[in-house]
């Protein structure tokens, strides 16, 4: 019987042709009773390959290939758990030390970590074959024999190359002489003949070259693929042993993957508590806190989500995650369970989510239910920034280098990622690949389109080798792994060494560390992640509430504002909502004052209806013609009208699915939790076939005829698509009603923190400021005198208006910025560009001359952008040693005319990306007006049919996947916004000057009152600068 | 003495098309990158005021097709910057120079950014500037700048239109139909054009030989040599194996030589150097052997970086210079191989997957024994696509061979040494 035993999967990175599933799935095919995966110093393809040989009935033998000082491969494969913590505690060991990519192994290393560790000698890029290389090769194959005595093993490969067979012969001199036993492999790169290609493709990306420059970095054959028993016998003909001795070597490994013993750590308890009781108290406590006493229905609840806690021994997952939640108290650090969690009376008690789910009748099944097996899902949200490396630099310290990490993300091949770099190997120029990635299209799914796009593009595949082998590889390549990125946010904490579990490695950010399995595999094995996620708003609305505190102040306690505020209410109503998480995309704009929200559950819906979900399975017209009372409300059975009340009948959450199973077919908790799972599983027919079964049963015992039964079975097969959890949009509809209510009543502080948070939401600075300017917010130009690193509020006589920050000047460095700062509180108010210069060190003559032309310099009357510009060469001119100290002359005299209004507007969009003077639409108003050429405001008051032309600053293009190729516009002009959609065509014939342009002409037919179906489009000459688009698909 | 004028064309026209325009008004002219630069001073007499020369210059140029600007300025510099940065036909004044672009003064893209933001944007605006303002800011190297904005560059037009080559000819009193009998007409020019090659104390590599045929056409020869030599009897016996191997097919009537011109090159022997052939004879030599197998069949070997069968090639332009070293390999092969150019065909008797007797048109025999099979393929992302099996087999009768399989059959490609 023959093993393969060295195999080598993508997750080698650009090392392989083909994936761990895929050799798998071929060596079943092969009838090959087991394979060893030896990625390169990675276990990153353990898990696929361990899932997809368990559903094949076949071994998967995990192990790696360590890279040693001369760059070689030593193969290692553990033959126990112990040998596998060796491994991953060796692979972490090299990785940790050696800044990233440089890391190798010595031989100190593998003394240490060789236990249970069976050990090979490779192929041609193997330890061994470089040794016999550079030398005869007994030295080292010696030193392998001292340190894995009977557990290492002579390898040979028989790939049908001539110069393999020399090494082969000396392999064996050399085992006859130690008695190392031999054993045969094929060596694997690729699944299947075909996959060689790929292979070299890959080479070619590693290497940088095209495959015509590649020349012998490319294969030789095909022949290092995946080999049945029968080939490699009769390549191994006269050693026949070799291959039998893949199955003895197969039998001593005693490992699978299911042996990962991953324990979550114990919370630290004081004496006499256990983590259950300890649990208890701060829970009692905590809902002492959020619900003023213990009620019958808190306490019925607190009681039965800690019995399951308890019986499931998650008492120190939640102490963990209580723990986090308290590091945040104490330190001031917002924080916010979203997720499943917010479903859970516990965890509200417990201070980590802010939702409370008796109030929104949450449901508690969808977090934890013992049916599930595994752990909950708690995700956190933190102010994205300083605040939450806080928190992720807090759980490291306490869990120790080798005890936290973050998860990895498998940064795979994308459209324009595979067809650029696949582009890049077949020899296109660089204007080609810049062409052709604009070519590929999200929208364009299939393969089909996308060769359709090319050709129209004249890149026609049935002309051009080129073209062709383009687009089969760029199909091909999709999807495969390139490298390990950081996940965004979630973390594994292990009991003892994580190290010991899954390999460690530094993470291209500074003091952060990923582990080797990306969040799929985690689920998979088990592994529990607390998810530490970065949000802008939280830091904006963190922010806002300190700055109305330094600048009116006044405490305002987010817990403690009012939840029905009317103004909050009328004002989303309409759609006066930029800079409002989640509802100010042009979508929710649009939706807004038709749903006409009136309750915070409104906004809940909100947040979870302009979902692609949704707006694809046509949940959107239904529930807005029921809530205009266009439609009647249908709960499908009287039983699911407290389900689905809120929703008007539609099902819009993940937990309305999971009370429907329960209600109507009587479903347990974890049945109807199965069942959602199930939904969203792509690959789940049959798991749904079985669950959808017992619905059906259930519902035929509980008295529900046939057609009714159709109806809801449809309804929730529908939802399949579009599910989101209740919580989760619960919770950030409390952002979305924080930051409402923090901009209708805090306006200056709260779009100050937006600026100084930016980059997040949906518009750019520029029109942040235009937009608060447009209700009333007074803003202050850039200073060196006045201005802050960030921007400020400040008192006036005038009232308070925004002081615009240093830190919008571009190319200024933070440090240089804040010293500015801090020489003025030390020193007073600079007099002069040159003392500027004198008092502050290290500034670049780039730095000042933006100081200068974006206005903060202009210190008194007489300096002006220009004139301060002139200062600026004078000063930072090269003086040589000799005149360096000498102060120079302070000259006032005026050379050059002040810049007029529209110049000041051009530098200002140019160097700072915002303007606080007149829109530049404004300047060519009265010439847009001779020619008829509507304001954004007018537009509002079209009726449909209307020809318009109206002309604004692009602000967004936006072409959601949902939109079946309709590109949205929003121009905006001193007025406000006036919204466009492109139909396909016309964006085929119009592209470039749509994506080309800052400022456009638009001529359409108005579709509705606030929406003008785009005809023509021209480009509009109004600013030498460009203006800052939110472009997205 | 009258005052210096100066004349620039700027044109995408060819160099040497510019420079006959130069030469026809003027015997300095230098070449520029983009154009031509020449010394009209004095042409007043002949066509008048400096319109009028630049009248006459554009008169010149469209009788020649030659298509572009041309200004003409009292000073080189000025008239440069005139016909790069105004379009037809000007001549400095005052007002024409003020109206240019700061961009096209030569100002670093840097200070260029700093004078747009000031609202300074041509040579006008920047004259409002005082000197020592700019001087102080921009320091003593600006002065060219304000020196070229106020005619005052200090330029000086440097002829540098002299060509690499020398060319002679001779026309013939009737045609000749076999050009040996010309060798020593040839050799008379080859004489007087190494003469004046000589005289700039250089040496040729390449000559460029046409014969003018009675049919009216002509017959050109490149002959190029892999080091620079005034050799005549060398060049004579490379110029006639090449008359030898391509004569013209009509009578000449007349003879060119065009012989281009280089640095010589510096040898120095050691004492203990070991004695090389002469690159000369090595070169002859070379070329008899080309003369005999064919061109394409003479060459320097390189191996290629690709992964193709048999991957070397021979360069046939690449010619030996006497001077070659072998690759840095360390260890040489330990066995030979000679390849059979083209590969033997043969017919391979084949029992249960083993190969048994082998039969070529230069040998036979039964095979003793055989490796491999080994197997290649590359190029699969082009029609040059290949894959191949080979087996190294020794026949009882002695000799060890490689043998091939393709899509074509079975083949030797050699023998080991």
């Amino acid at each position: 019987m023959f093993y393969e035993l060295h195999t080598r999967s993508a997750f080698s990175f650009l090392s392989s042709g083909s994936l761990p599933e895929d050799f798998a799935l071929k060596a079943a095919e092969l009838e090959i009773p087991g394979i060893a995966l030896l990625d390169r110093d990675s276990v990153s393809g353990a898990v696929r390959l361990h899932l997809e040989a368990k559903e094949k009935g076949i071994r998967a033998m995990i192990g790696a290939e360590i890279t040693m000082e001369d760059k070689s491969a030593l193969p290692l494969l553990p033959v126990s758990i112990r040998g596998y913590r060796n491994l991953c505690k060796l692979i972490t060991t090299i990785k940790l030390r050696n800044p990233k990519g440089e890391h190798f192994a010595t031989r100190e290393d593998i003394e240490t970590y060789s236990a249970d560790l069976l050990c090979f000698t490779g192929g041609e890029d193997g330890f061994l074959y470089q040794q016999i290389e550079n030398q005869p090769g007994l030295e080292s194959l010696a030193w392998l024999k001292y340190v894995f005595e009977d557990r290492l093993y002579a390898e040979l490969q028989r790939n049908h190359l001539r110069n393999q067979e020399d090494f082969n012969q000396v392999v064996t001199g050399l085992a006859m002489k130690l008695r190392i036993p031999l054993f045969a492999s094929n060596g694997p790169s690729y699944c299947t003949r075909r996959d060689r290609e790929l292979f070299d493709v890959f080479t070619c990306i590693k290497n940088h070259c095209t495959i015509e420059e590649a020349g012998k970095l490319l294969s030789k054959n095909s022949e290092r693929c995946l080999k049945p028993e029968k080939e490699l016998l009769r390549l191994f003909h006269d050693m026949p042993e070799t291959v039998g001795r893949t199955a003895e070597i197969a039998d001593r490994i005693g490992f699978s993957m299911n042996e990962i013993g991953y324990t979550f750590p114990d919370y630290p308890v004081p004496d006499n508590e256990t983590m259950d009781s300890f649990l208890r108290k701060k829970t009692e406590a905590g809902a002492v806190w959020r619900y003023g006493a213990i009620t019958p229905i808190v306490r019925e609840k607190v009681e039965k989500e800690l019995r399951l806690i308890e019986k499931l021994k998650l008492a120190g997952y939640f102490l963990l995650v209580w723990d986090i939640s308290e590091f945040c108290r104490e330190r001031n650090i917002l924080s916010q369970g979203r997720g499943s969690a917010a479903n859970s009376v516990v965890c509200y008690s417990l201070g980590v989510t802010a939702v409370d789910p008796i109030e929104g009748k949450l449901l508690f099944e969808r977090f934890l239910s013992e049916e599930r097996g595994e752990y909950p899902d708690i995700d956190i949200d933190l102010p994205s920034g300083d605040d939450r490396e806080k928190v992720i630099q807090y759980v490291y310290e306490k869990y120790g280098e080798r005890g936290a990490a973050m998860t990895a993300n498998v940064i795979s091949f994308k459209s324009r990622s595979a067809a650029r770099e696949v582009g890049k190997v077949f020899g296109f120029q660089e204007h080609e690949l810049s062409r052709l990635s604009k070519l590929i299209s999200y929208h364009d799914a299939t393969i089909e389109k996308q060769i359709e796009r090319f050709k129209e593009a004249g890149f026609d595949p049935s002309v051009s080798q080129r073209v062709r082998n383009l687009i089969t590889f760029y199909a091909r390549i999709r999807n495969y792994p390139r490298h390990l990125g950081q996940h965004s946010g979630g973390m594994i904490i292990s009991l003892g060494r994580l190290d010991g579990v899954v390999p460690i490695e530094p993470a291209t950010m500074e003091n952060r560390r990923i582990i080797q399995w990306d969040k799929d595999d985690c689920a998979e094995m088990g592994i529990v992640k607390v998810d530490l996620l970065g949000l802008g708003m939280m830091a904006a609305i963190r922010d806002t509430l300190t700055i109305i505190e330094s600048s009116r102040g006044e405490t305002v306690d987010l817990a403690k504002i009012p939840k029905d505020d009317p103004l909050v209410y009328q004002t989303l109503r309409d759609a006066d909502t930029v800079g409002m998480f989640q509802v100010e995309s042009r979508a929710q704009m649009n939706f807004l004052p038709k749903a006409r929200p009136e309750t915070f559950y409104d906004l809940v819906v909100q947040v979870a209806i302009i979902r692609p979900g949704p707006i694809v399975g046509n949940m959107l017209s239904g529930y807005l013609k029921r809530r205009q009372g266009l439609e009647p409300v249908d709960y499908m059975h009287p039983s699911l009208q407290p389900v689905l009340e809120r929703t008007l009948g539609i099902p819009l959450f993940q937990e309305q699915v999971l009370k429907i199973g329960m209600e109507v077919a009587g479903l347990t908790g974890g049945e109807a939790e199965e069942l959602r799972r199930a939904l969203g599983f792509k690959r789940a027919d049959k798991k749904l076939k079985a669950i959808e079964e017992k619905m059906r049963r259930g519902m035929t015992n509980n008295g529900i005829d046939q057609e009714t039964q159709q109806k809801i079975v449809a309804a929730v097969n529908a939802f399949a698509n579009y599910g989101f959890p209740e919580s989760h949009a619960a919770s950030f509809a409390l952002l979305t009603y924080a930051s409402a209510y923090l901009k209708v009543h805090y306006l200056d502080a709260f779009v100050t923190a937006m600026l100084n948070n930016y980059p997040l939401g949906f518009y750019s600075p520029a029109t942040l400021i235009k937009d608060a300017q447009r209700h009333g917010t007074r803003f202050l130009p850039i200073s060196i005198n006045e201005s802050d690193h960030l921007c400020t509020v400040e008192k006036t006589a005038q009232g308070r208006a925004v002081r615009i920050g240093l830190k919008y000047v571009k190319g200024l460095r933070t440090e240089i910025s804040e010293s500015i700062v801090a020489e003025r509180l030390k020193n007073g108010v600079f007099t002069s560009v040159d003392e500027l210069i004198s008092r502050i060190n290290d500034t670049n003559r780039r730095e000042v001359r933006n100081l200068a032309l974006s206005g903060a310099l202009t210190i008194d009357s007489e300096t002006d952008r220009r004139n301060a510009l002139w200062q600026v060469e004078l000063a930072v001119r090269d003086k040589g040693t000799l005149f360096e100290n000498v102060p120079e002359p302070n000259p006032k005299t005026k050379l050059f005319r002040e810049m007029s209004s529209f110049e000041s507007m051009e530098k200002d969009l140019q160097l700072t990306g915002i303007t606080l003077g007149k829109h530049p639409m404004e300047y060519i108003r009265a010439d847009l007006n001779k020619k008829n050429i509507l304001t954004a405001c007018e537009t509002l008051k079209m009726t449909r049919k209307d020809v318009v032309t109206v002309a604004g600053a692009v602000i967004v293009r936006q072409r959601p996947e949902t939109a079946r190729g309709v590109l949205f516009i929003t121009l905006e002009d001193e007025t406000g916004f006036a919204n466009i959609i492109v139909l396909p065509e016309l964006l085929e014939k119009y592209r470039s000057i749509i994506n080309e342009n800052s400022f456009l002409l638009i001529k359409g037919i108005a579709e509705s009152e606030t929406m003008i179906k785009g005809l023509y489009f021209e480009p509009l000459q109004v600013a030498a600068a460009e203006i800052q688009s939110h472009n997205y698909q | 003495m009258s005052e210096k004028l100066y004349a620039c064309v700027i044109s995408r026209a060819d160099k040497r098309e510019l420079e006959e325009l130069g030469d026809a008004f003027s015997y300095r002219i230098e070449r520029l990158e983009d154009g031509v630069l020449f010394d009209v001073s004095g042409l007043e007499k002949m066509y008048g005021r400096a319109a009028d020369i630049a009248k006459r210059i554009r008169e010149q140029m469209d009788e020649r097709g030659i298509a572009g600007d041309v200004a003409v300025a009292a000073n080189a510099q000025t008239s440069v910057l005139l016909a790069r940065n105004k379009s037809g036909t000007n001549v400095s004044t005052q007002n024409t120079l003020d109206r240019i672009p700061l961009e096209g003064i030569g100002i670093d893209y840097d200070t260029l950014g700093v004078f747009e933001a000031l609202g300074l944007r041509s040579v006008r605006d920047l004259k409002q500037i005082p000197e020592s303002d700019l001087i102080e800011r921009y320091g003593g190297g600006f002065k060219d700048v304000l020196d070229l904005i106020r005619n005052q560059a200090q330029y000086v037009l440097t002829p540098n239109f002299k060509e690499n080559y020398v060319i002679w000819s001779y026309q013939l009193d009737f045609p000749v139909n076999d050009a040996e009998q010309l060798i020593f007409i040839i050799r008379h020019g080859l004489e007087k054009v190494f003469a004046e090659t000589e005289r700039y104390g250089l040496k040729t590599e390449r000559i460029g030989m046409t014969f003018e045929l009675e049919d009216q056409t002509s017959k050109d020869y490149e002959i190029k040599v892999s080091f620079p030599t005034l050799d005549i009897k060398f060049w004579l016996r490379v110029i006639t194996l090449r008359i030898n191997s391509e004569a013209p097919e009509a009578g000449i009537t007349s003879i060119r030589l065009t012989s281009h011109f280089i640095r010589p090159r510096t040898v120095q022997k050691g004492l203990f150097s070991a004695p090389k052939p002469q690159p000369e004879s090595l070169l002859l030599t070379v070329l008899k052997i080309k003369k005999v197998v064919g061109e394409e069949n003479v060459g320097v070997p390189s191996i290629l970086d690709r992964r193709i069968p048999g991957a070397f090639t021979l360069d046939p332009a690449k010619l030996p210079r006497g001077d070659e070293k072998p690759d840095g390999k360390k260890f040489p092969p330990a066995i030979v191989l000679n390849y059979f150019t083209p590969p033997l065909p043969a017919d391979v008797m084949v029992n249960q997957n083993r190969l048994i007797y082998l039969r070529t048109k230069s040998f036979q025999g039964k095979v003793r024994e055989y490796s491999g099979v080994w197997i290649g393929s590359s190029q699969w992302w082009n029609d040059d696509n290949w894959s191949s099996r080979e087996w190294d087999v020794e026949l009882e009768e002695g000799g060890i061979y490689r043998l091939l399989r393709n899509n074509d059959g079975w083949f030797v490609t050699g023998e080991y040494d």
